[in-house]
């Protein structure tokens, strides 16, 4: 009944409209002064959840990917896709997941990827008879590969509370990230063969060698952030320093259009970025040590193995839930207000954490294309004036994809855990 | 280098007590944004040191750590200002444009009493660490309540930049 109350009267203060990290702390001060009668413990427990180095992986990643946007050193992405695959038929949509993953594979961010391959992307697609939704509905869905494929924001997340390693969970996003590109790209091969119409020329070894060398930098971006973390090198937090460098090199060294001006440019865009979950980790934290202090956590793994679900029952119940809550509200603060309460569940029913993380991210992606709040469908609405059904109906089709996907991953955890596990990352 | 004046941030547009604050937000959002470059540069360092001069330095995280804290608390109010913190706005976004207006005040009235309760614990805290001579643990040994001022910092930064928007819009209504 508390638990009910707790959520009732969060969902209400997120539903009146106030920031999201506003609604978290001022519920866990409500709590605090109801059963605790002083709210001392705040600033030690927001303090303690933000001195925590590896969150400098947020700024640095979101810093990374605005210097090659500054630089325009992944302009070049999609036109290299498109020249090296474009002529297949349904080439157009492949190219464009295509660039999504690599996109993904740089900035980190679902809006970010659908926002820049979305505006080359879809004029194409439309020029070469592509029918508009199919054309919208691409991009929106490519461009959630962002918080799946590494590094990914929503990922660094999620491993920050439930406390697994973000190493092994970028690791164990690139093979369903991938099998979910690959599934997007037959989708896209197999409407197009039956549609027909037209399809682009082939290019030429020429142009695709001309279009790979204009991209290369770009295309290099993600094997030295995962590549250091793969090998052991680096720490989640020191691959996103070197993908900072790297970028940086690049602009300054090879597209040399980048001078102080935007350097700083992209030092205060990433701290307004940053800033935006940053808080909401704050808040959140402050919720949790709430909840912890009232023994919320322990009272839903308690209740849940009253009702008997076991391990594949309850991830099951817990994916609808998050589904659900996925058409309502945004991805950082599912992550943050779910991850506390089924972390003691998850431990008891011996539920592997980076497993689940995937699970989480691959419906984080169908939040950012089902309605009502689906911030990929405003992203495509916005760059194309398209009206919102269009784009709604359009990402419909990739909505039952994603959840074939999401099927294929519960019944199939390996697709998930082999790569990170055998890189000598322990549970 | 100098406060924005775009549709986000809207200064120049934007009500007298606004204008005051908008400065004073902003430099602790130019700060924030200089210690990101702060961390990288540390963590760069920290690679640097431990691969090619084989002394890894101990203290990176600690003070890592630090930065970490001012680099949030300083930033915050400044992204206030740019409306960079999101909110759920489903039903708030169909709401007629009296009742927006009311909405907005609701919204800057919870923030305000966020940063209140930030500042009130901070005090607290502060306080305390004083009164007990504490000193942190680890590689670098301050006060502990030094790494705690920018918890202060942010929360009355937010309360200014939130009571300053707060008396814009209660003023702007009255005219």
């Amino acid at each position: 009944m508390t638990a009910l109350l707790i959520f009732a009267g969060l969902i209400l203060l997120l539903l009146t409209g106030i920031p999201i990290f506003a609604a978290l702390g001022l519920t866990a001060t409500a709590i605090l002064l109801i059963f605790e009668g002083n709210i001392g413990s705040v600033a030690d427990t927001v303090y303690a959840h933000l001195d925590k180095p590896i969150l400098t992986t947020i700024p640095l990643f979101v810093f990374m990917a605005n210097v090659m946007i500054r630089a325009k050193v992944i302009d070049d992405l999609y036109d290299m896709a498109h020249t090296l695959i474009g002529h297949v038929r349904g080439g157009l949509g492949v190219a464009t997941v295509m660039a999504c993953m690599i996109f993904a594979a740089i900035s980190g961010s679902s809006v970010a990827t659908a926002l820049s391959v979305g505006s080359s992307a879809i004029p194409q697609m439309r020029r070469f008879g592509y029918p508009k939704r199919e054309a919208l509905g691409v991009v929106a869905a490519g461009g959630t590969l962002g918080i799946l494929i590494p590094p990914s924001g929503p990922m660094i997340l999620y491993a920050i509370v439930s406390e697994a390693s973000i190493g092994a969970l970028f690791l164990a996003g690139i093979i369903p990230g991938i099998l979910l590109a690959l599934i997007f790209a037959a989708y896209s091969i197999i409407s197009a063969a039956r549609r027909g119409g037209e399809r682009p020329p082939f290019a030429g070894r020429g142009k695709i060698f001309s279009a790979i060398r204009k991209s290369i930098w770009a295309i290099l971006a993600p094997p030295v952030v995962m590549g250091g973390i793969y090998l052991g090198i680096f720490t989640a937090a020191e691959a996103a320093a070197a993908g900072s460098v790297y970028a940086l090199l690049v602009a300054v060294l090879v597209y040399r259009n980048f001078g102080f001006s935007d350097l700083w440019h992209c030092a205060y865009e990433s701290m307004r970025t940053s800033m935006m979950v940053f808080m909401i980790i704050a808040g959140a934290a402050m919720f949790g040590h709430a909840i912890t202090i009232i023994r919320l956590p322990v009272g839903v793994t308690e209740m849940v193995s009253h009702m008997g679900l076991g391990p594949f029952g309850f991830m099951l119940a817990v994916m609808v839930m998050i589904f659900i809550m996925g058409m309502f509200f945004e991805s950082v603060a599912i992550i943050l207000i779910t991850t506390p309460i089924l972390l003691p569940t998850m431990h008891a029913l011996d539920i592997d954490l980076v497993w689940y993380g995937v699970l989480l991210m691959i419906n984080l992606e169908l939040a950012m294309i089902t309605p009502p709040v689906g911030m990929n469908l405003f992203v495509i609405k916005g760059i194309t004036d398209a009206p919102l059904s269009d784009v709604v109906r359009g990402a419909f089709p990739y909505v039952l994809l994603m959840v074939l996907g999401l099927l294929i991953l519960v019944l199939f955890p390996q697709l998930a855990t082999w790569l990170p596990y055998s890189a000598g990352f322990g549970r | 280098m100098s406060p924005r004046t775009d549709a986000h941030g809207a200064a120049k547009a934007a009500p007298i007590p606004e204008r005051i604050a908008t400065p004073i937000v902003w430099l602790g959002g130019a700060i924030s944004a200089l210690l990101i470059l702060v961390v990288l540069c540390l963590t760069t360092y920290s690679v640097f040191m431990r691969y090619v001069l084989d002394r890894p330095p101990v203290w990176i995280d600690d003070l890592t750590g630090f930065v970490l804290v001012a680099l949030v608390m300083l930033g915050v109010a400044e992204a206030y200002r740019g409306g960079n913190h999101i909110s759920i706005d489903l039903l708030t976004g169909r709401l007629p444009r009296s009742l927006r207006k009311v909405q907005a005040i609701w919204s800057d009235l919870c923030v305000i009493a966020f940063a209140v309760v930030l500042i009130v614990s901070t005090w607290h805290a502060i306080d305390f660490a004083i009164s007990f001579e504490s000193y942190t643990s680890g590689s670098i040994e301050i006060a502990s309540w030094i790494p705690q001022v920018p918890l202060l910092a942010g929360g009355v930064l937010l309360a200014l930049f939130a009571v300053a928007r707060l008396l814009g819009r209660v003023f702007r209504g009255t005219q």
